[in-house]
């Protein structure tokens, strides 16, 4: 049985689960596994760890029946819950389902690290190590409070990438006054000009791309960047800048709905692949 | 140079400044309560490491003067809120504030006390654990559930000597499961819960600085000698030393974890066994220091000074080790 954690709106939940259901393969989708309707315990010992989950429809299961896991984003219901008690059981949900995720033995996409299932999304500047490991040059970044640093860096053609969040903003000349005042309350991080942004999702072995780049040397670098820090499914942003092509970002819970339909069903052909393909992610 | 981040009011900081000052070792302060306000920070990425400047009111120091770092990081209580900012932007601009420290800490370097990366283990108990035990130590048995008769089941098998905590960063007080919370296992369907069997035995706080140990017993009649005098409790503090085999476990924790300063907390069981709970990344070491006489902010302050011990300095560094052996006991 393979399980799909995360919303069931979620198009690459679906699509991943039509993928697997045309391979044959027995594929449930849960929104969060350790909560009702479920009934999900895992024992933790020095020497052995077990889980068993019985499911909405009845089915149990053990840890060793589960063939892979592929996670979404994954919440316990909201309804109900007072606002204090839901953030501290979130809080617990997300903790006890990442040591839950460590301790199965069959492919899971992604098995996230501790800081980044935390922090969701990671500064680029600490990607950077890795990228140039696999030859991928990550855009400069500045990251200040001081307005005459901010505006020596460009600020006509520059853009506001806040660290804690994916959202980009593309300033004007005349938004050095607002910047100024945003560095009185935080560091501001700006990133140099670049042409519209190319998005690459790396899924399993393959990178598909937003556009046919032809470029099998990126590919190779990209899904060798995917295999370093061993998510075997994450999105890729690049983009031109006056130093050449460079990564924008790097997004680790990938956004399917970036891409086309026939790309999406790439995507999820080629996760339940690697979903199916035993071994390979353990 | 060193440079101490943290709150005026928080005691460790103020133990770290006072003892950089008894051994006269140079250090500024940045003060993460008002932060950035009264300084300036640029921080240029070209390159694998970060190049330019923190400023004080009167001092300057570019990131290659920077011989270590000591850093707490404070909540929302302990930080000064700017009167003319809408409260509701308050939370975002705090976060980006420490995003932009912990990014440019992440990757001085220097010696930093401590990079955040490791420390984030913490935030899910039993992720720690399968690292912990990956190390050689003993965990807890542990349950993990949301279903009210796995509970019963597990409290029944250990005779009801079970104790229950938060799995999260959240910060609980260890109570033992009684009758009343027996009571309430039906509510365990809403979310899951931590459960483990009480291993009785003498609690042993373990910090380690670089590779240095410092190792406290304590005597308790608390379950969670921490909040002891809450429970009208007694709890006595010795320096200790522990068996070779589980100081090279601990040094081995704390490296797999990045941190150059642990706090780890240990339970040796009356047959010589050794339990580890868990890791903490920003350890409270004044109590030890003060109530056991363990010079610990002594050694953190040699480490910072000399500028050794720099640490992994990679990201995810507990991706690393997990993932590639993923060797854990009973999954092989």
């Amino acid at each position: 049985m393979f399980l799909l954690l995360g919303d069931p709106s979620d198009p690459c939940c679906s699509a991943v689960h039509d993928a697997l259901h045309m391979r044959n393969h027995d594929v449930q989708m849960i929104s969060y596994p350790l909560a009702h309707p479920q009934r999900t315990s895992w024992w933790l010992e020095t020497d052995r760890t077990q889980s068993q989950l019985l499911l909405a429809d009845g089915t149990r299961l053990s840890n060793t029946e589960i063939e892979g896991v592929l996670v979404r984003d994954t919440w316990i219901d909201t309804h109900g819950w007072q606002a204090d008690d839901l953030l501290y059981m979130q809080a617990e949900a997300q903790a006890a389902l990442l040591g839950w995720l460590w301790s199965l033995e069959c492919p899971v996409i992604n098995r996230y690290p501790a800081d980044i299932w935390n922090r969701r999304h990671i500064p680029l500047p600490l990607w950077g190590p890795a990228l140039r490991r696999c030859g991928l040059a990550p855009i400069k970044q500045l990251i200040s409070t001081d307005a005459e640093d901010l505006a020596a860096f460009g600020i006509d053609s520059a853009t506001y990438a806040p660290l804690t969040d994916p959202a980009r903003y593309q300033l004007t000349p005349e938004a050095i006054t607002g910047l100024a005042k945003l560095g009185q309350y935080t560091p501001v991080c700006l990133l140099p000009a670049f042409s519209q942004p190319l998005h690459g999702c790396v899924a399993g072995d393959a990178v598909i791309w937003q556009e046919p780049l032809n470029n099998p040397e990126l590919d190779r670098a990209v899904a060798d960047f995917a295999r370093q820090i061993g998510l075997p499914f994450l999105e890729i942003e690049i983009a031109t800048t006056a130093a050449g092509l460079e990564v924008i970002d790097v997004l680790p819970f990938p956004d399917i709905r970036r891409f086309s339909t026939e790309q999406q069903q790439a995507i999820a052909g080629h996760l339940a692949d690697t979903l199916v393909a035993e071994g390979s992610l353990r | 140079m060193i440079l101490v981040c943290g709150g005026l009011a928080d005691k460790v900081t103020e133990l770290m400044c006072s003892r950089l000052e008894d051994c006269g070792y140079p250090y500024r302060f940045l003060d993460l309560a008002r932060f950035p306000r009264g300084y300036t920070l640029t921080a240029r990425w070209d390159g694998d490491t970060p190049s330019g400047y923190l400023a004080g009111d009167d001092w300057r120091l570019g990131f290659d003067q920077i011989s270590g770092v000591f850093v707490r990081y404070l909540g929302a209580d302990g930080r000064i809120a700017p009167a003319e900012l809408e409260s509701n932007l308050i939370p975002s601009v705090y976060a980006e504030a420490d995003a932009a420290l912990m990014t440019l800490f992440e990757q001085l370097t220097c010696p930093v006390v401590n990079r955040v990366a490791g420390g984030v283990s913490n935030n899910s108990k039993p992720y720690q654990a399968l690292i912990i035990r990956n190390c050689g130590l003993l965990v807890p048995p542990t349950l993990v559930t949301c279903d009210p008769a796995a509970a019963e089941h597990f409290c029944s098998a250990w005779d009801g000597a079970v104790i229950y905590k938060s799995l999260s960063g959240q910060r609980s007080i260890v109570r033992r499961v009684g009758v009343e919370q027996r009571k309430r296992f039906d509510l365990l369907t809403n979310g899951p819960a931590q459960f483990q069997a009480q291993i009785v035995g003498q609690n042993i706080r373990v910090h380690t600085v670089g590779d240095q140990l410092f190792v406290t017993r304590v005597r308790s009649d608390s379950i969670d000698y921490r909040y002891s005098h809450q429970d009208g409790g007694h709890t006595e503090l010795e320096e200790s030393d522990l068996p070779p085999a589980i100081g090279a476990a601990c040094l081995r924790l704390a490296r797999e974890l990045d941190l150059l300063v642990a706090g780890i907390d240990l339970m040796e069981t009356p047959d010589g066994q050794y339990y580890c709970f868990e890791v903490n990344p920003a350890p409270g070491f004044l109590y030890y220091e003060r109530v056991a006489g363990q010079p610990i902010s002594a050694a953190i302050a040699e480490l910072l000074h000399n500028g050794q011990f720099v640490g992994a300095a990679t990201p995810f560094p507990s991706l690393v080790s997990l993932r590639e052996s993923h060797s854990i006991p009973g999954l092989a």
